[in-house]
């Protein structure tokens, strides 16, 4: 029905939470599935251009590349943060839910600064983004792992502001269950791109 | 209820609706082009200047709109835990809004389905005159009719525009409001980001009709690079078009295989799901992978085009093979992401309309599967000719004829449920036969073009236009078409005059055999596409297609005006004018808010005609007898 009725007790046709985070869960890990077609695609051109390295322009020989000490700990900090709302998600199933704040609060507060991190590598990058096509795709993937930390920080705010005044339960979690999905997703997709990265000649 | 619905407004979220957010979109859209113009024409990046201004007053213009028609509203919300009451979300569903609700965020299925449909014939109006200026542009060989700058511009935003119209066009209308009823839910699993997916398009396409004033889009509608990286600011408009749409795609294509997955009513197991859900699925399953991919293209244009990136420049590094790959391997999905919903929407009409038994469920459910994970993996042969992979040449021509196989299951299902059977000859059965013959042709020709030597010879020659035509509007809009006329009563609670209707689709169906035939024609004699001038050899052919054009057009405007005047004006629908078995025509006309009072258990398939109809919820006793 188009009103959830889950908070209407009124209401003829009222759903079970379990029922609304089933339905909750397959939505998130179709637009995760979407999102990584899309991490993929930019992983995908990472490779092509690389291998194809068209007119030796890959990176222009007076082109210095990025040092990829910097992308792993970016996603090394994007693992933390992703291992520290997993714990979050293990302590509200076990019915801990001032464990879960600390653990939620911790991760956004890592999150944070992965994406400080992040921007400080992005403009300390050793190029532009018009140095050839290596420089162009970095940027890229750069570019994705920002979009992909601001999303996870909207979601940080939101469960963090939404577990302190009570929201969730041992019973009815499905929220945080999803955001740690997606906080999973990003991390994973960081360091697909730091792998990926390795590969730079 | 009734005080809930009279309660008075309150909130700013209740003052939202179309025009606030085409409001607040020109406003932030002119502030940014403002702040744009003022700070970026500096530096080394002037070359790129109006790019940048271009795109980001673009990207203002939809975050304003979709601010102003309060797409933000749920997650504002939902930061704050300020969760929309019961009473905001009934406001949201449009209970008891009247005509007001569809220019608004409405989160009902059955409106934004309509508004789906009515962006669908829009969008396929504003392709279709664009057709016919091609078509008079080509009528005679040496045409002025217009520019050649404009005619290339024409023919690639008729292209995107159609493209992104037949997409649309069954999983949009009949996918958000027949199928959550067919499969006895109330509404979608999500209804917000059902909203969410049409008002996207919904400040996509100005965007797109921007790009005519902006030099328009010259370079079709594949928009290839590094032609795209050279094209005038039209481009920018394509480009944010696509991007916004395949976000719009993936959050339809989450939210119906969500809906099929997990809202079935008690009882209906997979095997007595209506076939038209697992194609529906099946389209945007595929959809889901695929249109992130050409958005990532777009989005290494917008950068190359803006920025100076080197994605597509092969003088520093990139390759226009990248994009090519990219953009082939949404579009040849996409092919079937348009194709499959309308096939199973007439699977659905034919078992009604021969009153017999869908033959081979299961064969028809192979075919779907067999065609979506084949669609995958044909890719490649769009790029035969660019010299991208010679090797590779073999398996995809060999995966490309493959593809025919699962087709030739759903052809089979078909015949076989229309053989012996007693048919009802009405507009969404005769629908049925014009795509059997119409996919036949634009599929046989499909299995030539598939062939590497056939392919080296054909490939950009009208024949390929004629052969996709058959296919996307023969097949994919003939079908939608059938569809509409199937659904009609149930949509609007009003009958189709089939009177002048099915006249008008004889008409469109003859001017499409006539256009595309002189297309043909003209193919094999050589005439490349996308050119508006063309030798004396090939006049007779194009007269001929340019005199079928204008039948299409001929029928196009009284079938308009017939479903226009028939919404407004025709006869009351029964609640299940057609016999038919399926949900859907089990709830009473006009469809309740949440379409079913008492929720459904299903305990058969939906195709046993000549049993007794299982059901059977006691909205409608008058069916019609055949």
């Amino acid at each position: 029905m188009t009103a959830v009725t889950e908070h209407h007790a009124d209401s003829g046709h009222h759903e079970a939470p379990e029922v609304i985070s089933r339905r909750d869960r397959m939505g998130v890990l179709l637009l995760i599935f979407a999102d990584a077609a899309f991490v993929g695609a930019l992983v995908f051109t990472w490779f092509y251009l690389r291998t194809l390295n068209q007119g030796g322009n890959w990176i222009p020989k007076d082109v210095e590349v990025a040092a990829s000490s910097q992308s792993w700990i970016v996603t090394g900090v994007a693992g933390i943060s992703a291992a520290l709302m997993y714990l979050g998600l293990m302590a509200v199933r076990n019915g801990k839910v001032k464990q879960l704040l600390t653990f939620a609060l911790l991760a956004l507060f890592v999150i944070i600064a992965d994406l400080y991190l992040q921007i400080q590598a992005l403009d300390s990058f050793p190029f532009t983004i018009k140095n050839g096509s290596y420089a162009s795709t970095m940027f890229a993937l750069a570019g994705a792992n920002i979009f992909h930390l601001g999303l996870t920080i909207f979601l940080g705010i939101g469960i963090v502001n939404r577990i302190r005044m009570g929201r969730y339960s041992q019973d009815d979690h499905g929220h945080i269950r999803e955001v740690t999905y997606w906080w999973i997703w990003v991390a994973v997709a960081s360091l697909i791109t730091s792998f990926a990265t390795m590969y730079t000649y | 209820m009734s005080s809930v619905a009279h309660k008075k407004s309150k909130g700013i979220m209740r003052k939202l609706n179309a025009f606030t957010g085409v409001a607040f979109g020109l406003l932030l859209g002119f502030t940014v082009n403002y702040l744009a113009r003022k700070y970026l024409a500096q530096g080394e990046d002037f070359p790129f200047y109006g790019d940048q201004v271009i795109i980001s007053t673009m990207l203002a213009w939809a975050l304003g709109f979709m601010i102003g028609v309060g797409a933000f509203v749920g997650p504002y919300r939902w930061l704050m835990n300020r969760d929309l009451s019961y009473e905001d979300q009934m406001w949201l569903a449009g209970k008891d809004a009247g005509t007001s609700r569809y220019f608004r965020f409405t989160t009902d299925h059955k409106v934004v389905g309509i508004q789906y449909l009515i962006m669908t014939m829009v969008l396929l109006g504003v392709g279709g005159t664009l057709a016919m200026m091609i078509r008079t542009q080509l009528s005679m060989p040496n045409n002025h009719f217009i520019n050649h700058s404009m005619y290339n511009s024409f023919v690639g935003l008729h292209g995107i525009i159609m493209i992104i119209a037949t997409i649309i066009m069954v999983t949009g209308p009949f996918g958000n409001f027949i199928l959550p009823i067919m499969i006895g839910a109330r509404d979608m699993a999500f209804p917000r980001l059902n909203a969410l997916s049409f008002w996207l398009i919904f400040a996509a396409v100005p965007i797109l009709l921007a790009a005519p004033f902006l030099g328009g889009i010259s370079t079709g509608w594949t928009a290839y690079a590094p032609l795209s990286t050279q094209a005038p600011p039209g481009m920018d408009a394509y480009i944010i078009t696509i991007i916004i749409f395949a976000v719009s795609s993936a959050v339809a294509g989450a939210n119906i295989t969500t809906t099929a997955v997990t809202m079935r009513a008690r009882g209906m197991t997979w095997d007595r799901t209506p076939i038209f859900v697992y194609g529906a699925v099946a389209s945007v399953g595929v959809a889901i992978p695929a249109f992130p991919m050409f958005m990532a293209s777009q989005i290494f244009s917008g950068l190359d085009r803006a920025m100076g990136a080197s994605f597509y420049d092969a003088t520093n590094g990139g390759s226009g093979w990248l994009y090519a790959n990219l953009f082939w391997l949404m579009g040849h999905p996409e092919v079937y992401v348009i194709l499959l919903p309308a096939l199973v929407a007439l699977l659905e009409i034919v078992p009604v309309f021969s009153r017999s038994p869908l033959f081979s469920f299961n064969a028809a459910v192979a075919g779907i599967v067999g065609i979506t994970g084949l669609s995958v993996l044909v890719w490649a042969h769009h790029m035969y000719a660019s010299g991208w992979a010679p090797n590779l040449n073999a398996p995809f021509m060999l995966t490309t004829e493959i593809i025919s196989i699962p087709t030739g299951l759903l052809f089979l299902v078909f015949i076989g449920t229309i053989w012996r059977g007693n048919i009802w000859v009405r507009l969404p059965m005769i629908a049925v036969y014009a795509v059997l013959w119409n996919f036949l042709i634009g599929g046989i020709t499909g299995i030539y073009l598939s062939d590497v030597p056939a392919d080296m010879a054909l490939h950009g020659s009208m024949y390929v236009t004629a052969h996709f035509h058959y296919t996307l509007m023969g097949a994919g809009l003939t079908g939608m078409i059938g569809a509409t006329a199937y659904w009609f009563p149930k949509m609007t609670g009003r009958m189709l005059n089939e009177k002048i209707a099915t006249p008008a689709f004889l008409i469109m169906q003859l001017g499409f055999q006539v256009t595309f035939f002189g297309m043909f024609l003209v193919g094999l004699q050589g005439q490349p596409r996308r050119v508006a001038m063309y030798d004396i050899l090939f006049a007779n052919g194009n007269k001929i297609s340019t005199m079928g054009a204008y039948t299409i057009f001929f029928g196009a405007l009284i079938m308009l005006v017939t479903i226009i005047d028939s919404w407004r004006h025709g006869e009351v629908a029964p609640a299940n004018p057609w016999g038919s078995q399926t949900l859907e025509w089990k709830v009473p006309n006009p469809i309740p808010l949440e379409n079913f009072l008492v929720p459904p258990v299903v305990t058969g398939d939906p195709y046993q005609f000549g049993k007794p109809d299982i059901y059977d919820l006691g909205a409608d006793k008058e069916k019609v007898e055949v």
